[in-house]
């Protein structure tokens, strides 16, 4: 294997090997905005290219991940965005947060209930969150940035991302409870009263 | 020397500062405060053991989507095309 180059960060190889490792992040939060996959690869296409037309003004020791999403959402705002309908947020107000935790909270302590959810139907329940939702929630829970990252590359204060995080957990959670019900994984409130 | 917090959280407080607590998002003075009151609030320890469930859901849920390998040869063919950087 050839040394590491450090002088000249400015190289191919660089490029691949501190951008390619985020392929599959890119990927991952491509389809969630653009809740296609196709449209996904073409996105992460378009940001890998940009990334590599302007690895030169990425600084070596910086957060590589941060700096490829940036592009990545800006990219998806400028042309995917308006090319499609907005999902309809769920409204918070119909979905009770703690359904779940009131149902299977006590009784499930190994989380046994999540894992029957079939994953088709979490992909669509983030996919039905509303945009400024469903980012924060996709990269805090599922890429694990940090508040601070998420807050730099959203430009939004940090309180916000926590909000914004809150009540997409909570949305989230809601829907699942509706799904869950709906396969019978657990019954609805009314019998279990009884 | 083991520190004990200055104060622990009470369970409005712990709740709200979960999610953080779960992503190791919070100080580590914070972080005691936290882990002190859920050792000793059981109401608090199954909140916590359920919300860890749901983010292991779905970190296990997701993470296993990976960019395709027709996707990932094209990209790299793309950037082969590339023009040298300068
Ligand atoms: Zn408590």
């Amino acid at each position: 294997m050839p040394p590491i180059e450090t002088a000249d960060q400015s190289t191919p190889e660089s490029f691949e090997r501190e951008a390619l490792p985020h392929l599959d992040t890119c990927f991952r939060v491509a389809c969630r905005l653009t809740g296609d996959p196709s449209r996904a690869e073409d996105l992460v296409q378009e940001t890998m290219l940009k990334a590599f037309r302007a690895w030169h003004r990425f600084r070596p020791g910086t957060n590589a991940r941060g700096w490829l999403l940036t592009i990545l959402r800006n990219s998806f705002i400028n042309q995917y965005r308006k090319q499609k309908r907005e999902p309809i947020g769920v409204d918070i107000d119909a979905v009770d947060p703690m359904a779940i935790y009131r149902r299977v909270g006590q009784t499930d302590p190994e989380g046994e209930f999540f894992g029957k959810l079939i994953d088709r139907k979490v992909l669509d329940a983030i996919d039905k969150l509303a945009i400024e939702f469903r980012e924060v929630l996709v990269l805090s829970d599922i890429e694990d940035l940090s508040y601070a990252e998420i807050s730099s590359m959203l430009q939004i204060p940090i309180g916000t991302v926590k909000s914004r995080l809150f009540r997409a957990r909570r949305q989230l959670q809601g829907q699942l409870y509706d799904h869950a019900v709906a396969m019978g994984y657990i019954s609805p409130r009314e019998r279990q009263l009884q | 020397m083991t520190k004990v917090p200055s104060t622990v959280v009470d369970c409005d407080e712990a709740l709200e500062l979960l999610h953080e607590y779960l992503k190791q998002q919070l100080t580590p003075e914070l972080v005691e405060r936290v882990r002190a009151h859920i050792e000793m609030c059981r109401p608090c320890l199954s909140h916590s053991r359920f919300e860890a469930n749901y983010l292991r859901m779905l970190e296990h849920k997701l993470k296993s989507i990976t960019c395709p390998t027709e996707s990932r040869e094209r990209i790299l063919t793309a950037l082969h095309g590339e023009p040298p950087l300068s």
